[in-house]
């Protein structure tokens, strides 16, 4: 393969995967078809599928691309001086996003929800990606100088994570606000 | 309805509850529903306008089921401060999302499912989110709580936030620390020990 077919094809994937992505987050990965992909793309089911071997593949691209790009944001979003205001920062981004028109909620747990099978390997992505925001959040908490960091990096991650849903389920923010506070008075003495 | 039309009613609910729960609510199509209850679409149709209505009867079961049992922990420990009562729905809790076969929270599941705004199980799943809140608030104020909305809210993202992390982690063990938490949650909140 020539290098100028060979970069073609990369942005095909590309395009065929960003499209997937989008229908996936925004319908539901079992309400969008690989019809409506390939239309949406603009290219022919072959392409995808020399692409892509099969849906769950795709799926399988889809959801590694959002462990890649949720823990980068995550990583970005934790701005501030000390541990404490990185964490309250989460909170704070965690809103915005909350406000966000497109937001559906958190894409790992509405995969859970499509696959409830704990045995697709699908499902092996959701457990790798949580097992690195659980980490993320226990060094946040760590630095804090908290003697039982374990703990707190576990009871942060959870009501972050449990205002998401809450507020999701609700259609509210209000929770993410009262979760900060929550979470501002659980680290006070640490700050 | 008669006897036997509330049976049938009944079976296809089960059936579709089973299955829902087992493989998600988009996977499964009124086909596979009315071939696993064994009876003709044309009758589960005449039970329900639409596969819409038995998604919604199904979350409107799972929510009577869900709250159901909270009240039963509630009155099996009506004896205990309302404190010891909190922390009993939590145990509750962690024996619910313990079990191998626990495939999630219907409520949740399905807010990642219905992706249409105006589908009217949202309003099922918004009415069982306020019945749990509105319990923990009034066990809250039962125990004196000075903040019972902070605790109360604490008390839901928190079951939540469990939630989410049993199924995304697959880990049976995540209900344990939940109600570790709750523990260290209630006790600052009321300034006792539990």
């Amino acid at each position: 393969m020539t290098q100028a077919v060979s970069k073609r094809s990369q942005k095909t994937r590309e395009r065929i995967l960003d499209t997937a992505s989008r229908l996936f987050y925004q319908q539901g990965i079992r309400a969008v078809g690989v019809d409506m992909i390939v239309e949406e793309a603009g290219i022919a089911k072959m392409t995808l599928y020399n692409h892509f071997r099969s849906k769950d593949e795709l799926v399988a691209a889809y959801m590694e691309g959002q462990k890649e790009y949720w823990l980068n944001w995550t990583r970005q979003a934790a701005t501030g001086n000390t541990p404490t205001e990185k964490i309250l920062a989460l909170f704070d981004n965690v809103e915005l996003l909350l406000k966000s028109p497109d937001f559906r909620g958190c894409p790992f747990l509405n995969g859970c929800a499509e696959f409830p099978d704990t045995t697709h390997p699908v499902r092996e992505i959701m457990v790798s990606y949580s097992g690195e925001i659980h980490r993320f959040f226990q060094e946040l908490a760590r630095d804090t100088g908290c003697e039982n960091y374990e703990s707190l990096g576990s009871t942060l991650l959870y009501l972050i994570e449990g205002a998401l849903v809450f507020g999701n389920l609700m259609g509210q923010t209000s929770p993410i606000v009262n979760a900060r506070e929550i979470a501002s008075e659980l680290l006070k003495p640490y700050t | 309805m008669n006897r036997r039309a509330l049976k049938t009613r009944e079976t296809i609910l089960d059936t579709a509850s089973r299955l829902f729960l087992q493989f998600g609510i988009n996977s499964v199509g009124v086909d596979t529903i009315v071939a696993q209850a064994g009876i003709a679409k044309m009758t589960l149709y005449n039970h329900f306008k639409s596969k819409d209505e038995l998604v919604t009867e199904f979350l409107e079961r799972e929510h009577m089921k869900i709250i159901s049992g909270m009240e039963q922990c509630l009155a099996g420990t009506r004896n205990l401060p309302p404190a010891n009562q909190l922390l009993a729905v939590f145990e509750n809790f962690e024996a619910q999302i313990r079990r191998p076969e626990f495939r999630g929270c219907a409520f949740i599941n399905s807010t990642a499912e219905l992706s249409e705004s105006d589908h009217p199980g949202h309003e099922v799943i918004q009415r069982h989110v306020a019945t749990v809140h509105r319990h923990f608030l009034e066990l809250a104020v039962k125990a004196g709580s000075p903040q019972p909305e902070i605790l109360a809210q604490s008390l839901m993202f928190l079951i939540h936030g469990a939630t989410a992390s049993r199924c995304m982690t697959n880990n049976p063990n995540v209900g344990q620390m939940a109600r570790e938490t709750a523990r260290l949650i209630i006790q600052e909140n009321l300034g006792c020990r539990i």
